[in-house]
């Protein structure tokens, strides 16, 4: 079941969060926690029920993990095997899935031997619950937390507003939250809250992403099936999926919140804006967060430690250390959050293209280092223009590296490089572009002033903690130029009657499906 | 750690979060309904199948309301009668039996669902209320889905008046109607931004069009209504979409449940139909080697002559896929067709002549297609 389709919003939504809470306040209270696993393995079985009983047993399987790696903790035994093992174990079934029918492609055209395999059939959301219970496992490894029993950890993973693409949750943000249930004060406030911003999330999709689709996919097709490009188009598509990808993203993002917060229950923030940064590093922070965060810590911090302390026991000096603390480790997680997007050499470049932008960030920073303290100590302020044009070389440099993201194959991407520098000419307008170039630059310069200018929507639900440490950490962090800022006022409420109506009334264009459940 | 249960604390005086939850929805519905006010050229409406496989009800709206030559026999049902009656042959053998014109025009259209026939009949009487016998597609088991272009070409109030009680489609529909509605004000208004046409006689397939030709599909390409097959080439498909059939699997009474859309809107054609003294026939046309007796038969036998050519089945020749004939024995079965009208007792010249309530054979099995 998709968070875009009536059947979701009209029904299965309502009657959730009507059950949940009318469990929740009844003597039947104990059940309300069952009532939401199962809810979620009806919704996880609505996108595809084969799966269900992998959902299951992978979530069986590492709760078995938790609590023996708990027992070895509590006796402080050795434990690093049994969690390399029930990582790997993970990381098996979830390179099955993703990344075996690549690998043997791979195999084949390397060798010679033109080996392949069918496609295999990628369960919904397999990334996300997997990258979120290791990260589970080696946090009771290294005692960060405390393993929680069946009910606390089968609410952790499956709890379907975030189970299908995240945000990707640690356990102790929202295991109190679960036990503890909603608020009998709260619940009116929060469902309320959570439709403002599941509204938001789908107007997102729906209206701006799915309308950004109409003139990015043309061209991304053409590029796969050797169609007319040019220079023009293809930038246009270029700019006009980037757009897309965030709308998409974050108005999931957004919805996954919203649909959370009508159960009582924060999530963490996963966008802030990330395309007014101004340095990859910056969006790499303010886009999807918490993989970033995940991949932070579970892949980071583990090279980039040892790797510093053996350069500093080395003495490799200024450079030796940036290498072997930062840039190494920098383009493996990177590498690693392209090839968590998906298998194949697009998603490869795509995180090679992150990794080598930030490295030359780092090398720049520690270079200009010392001009910087000087200016500083000096009392100079950054240059005027410093602001805009970096955030537009940030913008642009991502913009480039979106090509291999969305295009279809390795071909289709050197299709695409080649148009945007010209090799197809100036301009080819697709016929499939509904209402022609001026449409298309319209769309797209609108995706971008709302970008821009407009405040995102924690911003907008800022009043009402719209998700964790928002207030403590975020909401300074990023302010737009323009502030909206909701209310629980009857004008705001109609603004949301119709923040809705269109949402829904958009998905009915035609929608397309969610970008990251190809993930 | 911050928790959802601050609000208040955030907000200061707050109004009733259940009131104002009621005003969202109320909004959201009072918006939904406003749009049902917004005007717009039904033309634009029918044109937005243009390119999808409905392509040629485009055709049928502008042969029903534009064009003025009367039509004694609507033709309104699914595929196999689109492909399988050939409207002009058909009018030809009447008129020349008869010794005056026959009007005859095939306005079916691909795909299952009575909703969509309604919505055309509901066209036919108000454009040519002149017409005197309507024909309607029955197949092997009564049908239970809704069809996929009732959202499009129906009026708002019509989807929004559809039975809702085991309707699958309902909801669907429903939430179709303000995207639609908006579109289509949006699109009447601004008709050449959108690549609408105002209805002129180049682009019109004709009064005489023949439905059962080869054509060009906006989705599937080239469709050869010539080709001849073999039984090898059908078989595995034809044995495939008959097992694919559900017989009614509740009792006869309760069938109302399990078949609402067929129903509902063939009572309601029937109805209409009955209002302006117009009579009401059904076509059965065969899977390829699957004659299959009508299993409620006795239903639209209540209504009029049920016209069956299960005595084409048999032969391969006769088809161009599993379901479809070919162009060449369609236009053999129309002429059967207009024979058989005759030997049930149709008169042009009568309009509120009612048929024969009786199963009537085109042909019997073995028997040559003339």
């Amino acid at each position: 079941m998709l968070f875009n389709s009536v059947n979701f919003i009209v029904l299965f939504l309502p009657a959730v969060v009507a059950g949940y809470h009318l469990l929740a306040l009844s003597p039947l209270a104990v059940l309300r926690r069952p009532f939401l696993i199962a809810a979620t393995l009806v919704f996880y079985a609505f996108a595809g029920a084969r799966f269900v009983p992998l959902l299951v047993a992978s979530v069986a399987l590492n709760f078995a993990a938790s609590l023996l790696i708990a027992r070895l903790a509590e006796r402080q035994a050795p434990r690093g095997a049994l969690v390399t093992g029930a990582v790997l174990l993970n990381l098996l079934v979830l390179g099955y899935f993703k990344y075996f029918t690549f690998l043997a492609e791979t195999i084949g055209a390397l060798t010679g031997t033109g080996f392949s395999v069918e496609a295999i059939l990628l369960p919904l959301g397999i990334s996300f619950f997997t990258f979120q219970q290791i990260g589970y496992l080696v946090d009771v490894s290294r005692g960060r937390i405390k393993a929680g029993g069946l009910l606390d950890y089968a609410s952790f993973v499956l709890f379907f507003p975030q189970l299908l693409a995240g945000p990707i949750v640690l356990y102790d943000e929202v295991a109190e939250q679960h036990r503890a249930g909603p608020s009998r004060g709260q619940i009116g406030a929060n469902i309320l809250i959570g439709l403002a911003i599941f509204a938001i999330g789908l107007f997102k999709k729906t209206v701006i992403a799915d309308t950004l689709a109409l003139y990015s996919l043309p061209v991304f097709t053409a590029a796969a099936e050797g169609g007319p490009m040019a220079l023009l188009d293809t930038w246009i598509a270029a700019f006009a999926y980037t757009a897309q990808v965030y709308f998409d993203f974050s108005g999931y993002s957004d919805m996954a919140i919203g649909t959370a917060r009508m159960l009582g229950i924060v999530l963490p923030l996963n966008f802030l804006s990330p395309l007014r940064s101004s340095s990859i590093t910056e969006i790499w922070r303010r886009w999807h967060v918490t993989l970033g965060r995940w991949v932070q810590i579970y892949v980071f911090q583990p090279i980039s430690i040892p790797l510093a302390r053996a350069a500093a026991m080395r003495g490799a000096g200024t450079w030796g250390t940036l290498v072997a603390a930062m840039i190494v480790p920098t383009v493996i997680a990177m590498l690693i959050i392209g090839v968590w997007h998906g298998a194949g050499w697009t998603f490869i470049v795509f995180g090679l293209m992150q990794g080598l932008y930030m490295s030359a960030g780092e090398f720049w920073a520690t270079y200009r280092k010392k001009a910087r303290k000087a200016r500083k100590k000096a009392g100079l302020a950054e240059p005027v223009w410093h602001g805009p044009v970096a955030r537009a070389a940030t913008l642009l440099a991502f913009v480039l590296a979106i090509i291999p993201f969305g295009s279809a194959n390795g071909e289709a991407m050197v299709r695409m490089f080649g148009a945007a520098f010209g090799a197809g000419g100036l301009a080819h307008v697709p016929a499939e572009w509904p209402l022609g170039l001026g449409a298309a630059l319209a769309s797209t310069a609108a995706a971008y002033a709302i970008i821009y200018l407009l405040p995102n929507s924690h911003e907008i639900m800022g009043r009402f903690e719209p998700v964790l440490e928002w207030t403590k950490d975020w909401a300074k962090r990023a302010p737009s130029p323009v502030q909206i800022t909701w209310r629980m006022t009857a004008p705001w409420a109609l603004a949301t009657g119709l923040t809705l109506f269109l949402a829904i009334a958009f998905i009915m264009r035609g929608s397309t499906k969610f970008i990251y459940f190809n993930f | 750690m911050t928790t959802a249960a601050q609000p208040e604390q955030a907000e200061g005086a707050i109004r009733s979060p259940w009131l104002l939850l009621a005003l969202v929805v109320a909004s959201f519905f009072g918006l939904a309904a406003a749009t049902l006010l917004l005007p717009h050229d039904p033309y634009v409406r029918y044109q937005q199948l243009a390119p999808t496989l409905h392509f040629r009800t485009v055709w049928t709206y502008e042969r029903l309301a534009f064009d003025k030559t009367p039509i004694d026999i609507a033709i309104i049902g699914n595929s196999r009668l689109q492909s399988g009656i050939a409207a002009p042959v058909m009018q030809a053998r009447l008129s020349e039996r008869l010794g005056r014109p026959v009007h005859v025009a095939n306005l079916a259209m691909p795909q299952e669902g009575r909703n969509s026939h309604a919505v055309i009949a509901q066209q036919l009487f108000k454009h040519h209320p002149e017409v005197k016998l309507v024909l309607l597609s029955a197949i092997e088991a009564m049908p239970r889905e809704s069809h996929p272009a009732f959202r499009n070409i129906a009026e708002a109030p019509a989807i929004v008046g559809a039975p809702v009680l085991i309707n699958r489609s309902y909801l669907d529909d429903l939430a179709f109607v303000p995207f639609r509605q908006m579109s289509l004000f949006v699109q009447t208004r601004f008709p050449d931004a959108f690549g609408i046409r105002a209805f002129s006689g180049e682009d019109y397939f004709g009064t005489d069009f023949d439905t059962t030709k080869s054509f060009v599909s906006p989705t599937a390409g080239f469709v050869d209504m010539e080709r001849t097959n073999t039984t090898q080439a059908l078989r595995p498909s034809a044995q495939e979409r008959v097992r694919s059939i559900t017989p009614p699997k509740l009792p006869s009474a309760l069938s109302w449940m399990e078949f609402p859309v067929e129903l509902h809107y063939t009572n309601a054609i029937v109805a209409r139909a009955r209002a302006s003294g117009t009579a009401v026939g059904f076509i059965y046309l065969p899977i390829f080697e699957n004659p299959e007796p009508l299993r409620q038969e006795a239903y639209y036998r209540g209504f009029g002559p049920v016209f069956t050519a299960g005595c084409v089945a048999a032969d391969a020749v006769n088809f161009s896929d599993y379901g479809h004939l070919n162009r060449p024995a369609a236009h053999r079965v129309s002429a059967m067709m207009a024979d058989a009208l005759l030997r049930a007792g149709w008169k042009p010249g009568e309009k509120a002549a009612m048929l024969p309530r009786e199963v009537v054979p085109l042909c019997q099995p073995g028997e040559p297609l003339r």
